[in-house]
């Protein structure tokens, strides 16, 4: 097939070989900068130190920012997690007008331009008793992200067998029994994986809280602050750190995607 | 109680309330809003065009609503150039036990920060950084180049930015092409040319249209790359926007707004029609 062109094989991993460059680039560059010792991030390599990990762990504006950001993180990943698995429980299937109006509605907020949707959240904080704090963060960041669980969740309630909630009715279940019972246990793999990936979503989401934050700072918030007063190693450092978390939450949260989808096999199996 | 008023009133209810309440109210403000008046910095009900009129008499705005718009356009092409051939090479010349590790891999620098990936970016191009230091080294140029704060490099940032999403999307639509498919067009005489514009491209359209769109989307609302490596040497419509937003003009920043919600609006419409067009093909 096209494998066999040698030509086309030449220009293609040429083409492979730049995009991995210009993909991999600010990564190599933000770790590399976090062990130099210059002050202004160039070149050439000025020698390796620890110093940005020492002052990056002793600025307290920078400490509350990433406390702030574990807060919203594991908040917005709990909340988007729960309203995502309300609605795929309750939109799923239906055919009524109102409730494919709801779907349609469910899948709009990632779709628009985030800066309009900042404003527009802005604005309705002005009118809506609700204070501009982490809160606020934590309650746009999730209607922000809510549809990306609200799908990978519906997909696996799709995958269950059908019968499921007539063997569980018939065999005289009750409601809580069959979703605290049934239910959640065949989706908790998929929960887990989806609030993971929430939080690794929420960790480096800037324009939203940037809008809603009031006086609170998240680490972009943070981030975005000090790059436009004055130029630190020290964000480098956090980039860094910011990089290892987010990347050991991923390989978790994919394990737990990846063994649901091993396991779902079998307990189709076993109905 | 059934068990389906149960799932109504514990999961339907709360669930449209919060869809309702925090997303559907405050879109719905916004458009209300950018009706009304501003007037002595305080914002007044009101039913009025004027903003709407502002944004479209001001020379500045219309200009800015152009650059965001071309930007756009020439972020998603690139984007959709870089990415396609990746995704391409990835599932048709490299092993398959290796494509998903690649793929993982490509995904790795989206967990730092992206503001810091911006600015990493800056400090290549800048007139000390890597770049200019290789170029000059080896001769190419005499003295250092400036790369930055032009449209191209803003152009160049949003796509590297979007490149991993991108590859993700057009590798999930082209490894799903059946080979058994193409061997047998193969072995009946069809050579790689037409394999591609007949099989591959066919196959793969749906996934360049939804990477052109959420390239489009992101790179109308970006201000970030926009301010970190276009340095504002290209007005766009979202700077406009926060400009309007710093002297509390909200209802003039909610038509801005609308109005760019409109321009995405449009390829969106195209592309579902598009996307019909296709299904009644089938």
């Amino acid at each position: 097939m096209f494998n066999r062109n040698k030509t086309l094989k030449t220009f293609l991993s040429m083409h492979f070989i730049i995009v991995m460059l210009l993909i991999f680039m600010p990564l190599f560059m933000i770790i590399a900068f976090s062990f130099n010792e210059a002050t202004f991030p160039g070149f050439p390599w000025s020698g390796f130190t620890l110093e940005w990990y020492k002052k990056l762990f002793s600025d307290e504006k920078m400490m509350s920012a990433i406390a702030n950001s574990v807060i919203v993180g594991i908040s917005t990943a709990a909340l988007s997690t729960l309203t995502g698995l309300a609605g795929a429980i309750s939109l799923s299937k239906s055919k009524r007008i109102i409730d494919k109006f709801t779907r349609i509605v469910s899948f709009m907020p990632p779709l628009i331009p985030f800066i309009l949707s900042g404003i527009a959240f802005v604005t309705f904080l002005n009118y809506f008793p609700l204070p501009k704090s982490l809160f606020s963060i934590i309650i746009f960041q999730s209607v922000l992200f809510f549809p990306i669980s609200l799908g990978v969740i519906t997909l696996k309630i799709n995958e269950l067998p059908a019968g499921l909630r007539n063997v569980s009715k018939n065999l005289g279940s009750t409601y809580p029994g069959y979703f605290f019972k049934v239910l959640l246990p065949l989706l908790k793999n998929t929960l887990i994986g989806v609030a993971l990936l929430m939080f690794v979503l929420s960790w480096d989401e800037f324009v939203i809280s940037w809008f809603v934050s009031g006086f609170q700072e998240t680490i972009p918030i943070r981030v975005w602050s000090l790059l436009k007063s004055s130029i630190t190693p020290k964000i480098n450092a956090l980039g860094t750190i910011s990089f290892i978390i987010s990347l050991i939450l991923l390989i978790v949260a994919q394990r737990y995607l990846f063994k649901n989808k091993k396991r779902g096999k079998n307990e189709t199996q076993n109905y | 109680m059934e068990w389906e008023t149960k799932e109504k009133v514990f999961f339907g209810v709360p669930f449209r309330a919060w869809v309702f309440l925090f997303f559907l109210l405050p879109l719905v403000t916004l458009i209300v809003i950018s009706f009304f008046k501003f007037q002595n910095y305080q914002i007044v009900p009101a039913f009025t065009l004027s903003n709407y009129a502002e944004v479209f008499s001001s020379e500045f705005y219309l200009k800015s609503l152009g650059n965001s718009v071309w930007l756009a356009i020439g972020a998603s092409s690139l984007v959709i150039l870089l990415a396609y051939p990746f995704s391409f090479y990835v599932s048709f010349f490299i092993k398959e036990k290796y494509q998903n590790f690649l793929l993982m891999l490509t995904v790795l620098p989206l967990f730092t920060n992206f503001i810091l990936r911006a600015f990493a970016w800056r400090i290549f191009f800048s007139e000390k950084g890597l770049l200019n230091k290789a170029i000059t080294s080896m001769g190419i140029v005499g003295s250092s180049q400036d790369f930055l704060f032009n449209p191209f490099i803003i152009i160049f940032g949003i796509s590297t930015y979007l490149l991993p999403f991108a590859i993700f999307i057009f590798y999930s639509s082209i490894s799903n092409i059946s080979r058994e498919k193409l061997k047998a067009a193969e072995d009946l005489g069809a050579k790689n040319k037409s394999l591609f514009s007949r099989i591959v491209l066919p196959a793969s359209k749906n996934s360049i249209i939804l990477v052109f769109i959420i390239s489009f989307i992101v790179s109308m609302g970006d201000f970030i790359i926009v301010t970190l490596m276009g340095g504002s040497s290209v007005y766009t419509m979202s700077l406009q926007i926060l400009d309007v937003l710093q002297v509390n003009n909200i209802p003039l920043a909610a038509a801005m707004g609308v109005v760019l919600l409109l321009i995405f609006v449009i390829p969106l419409i195209i592309a579902i029609y598009l996307q019909r067009e296709d299904n009644k093909d089938v």
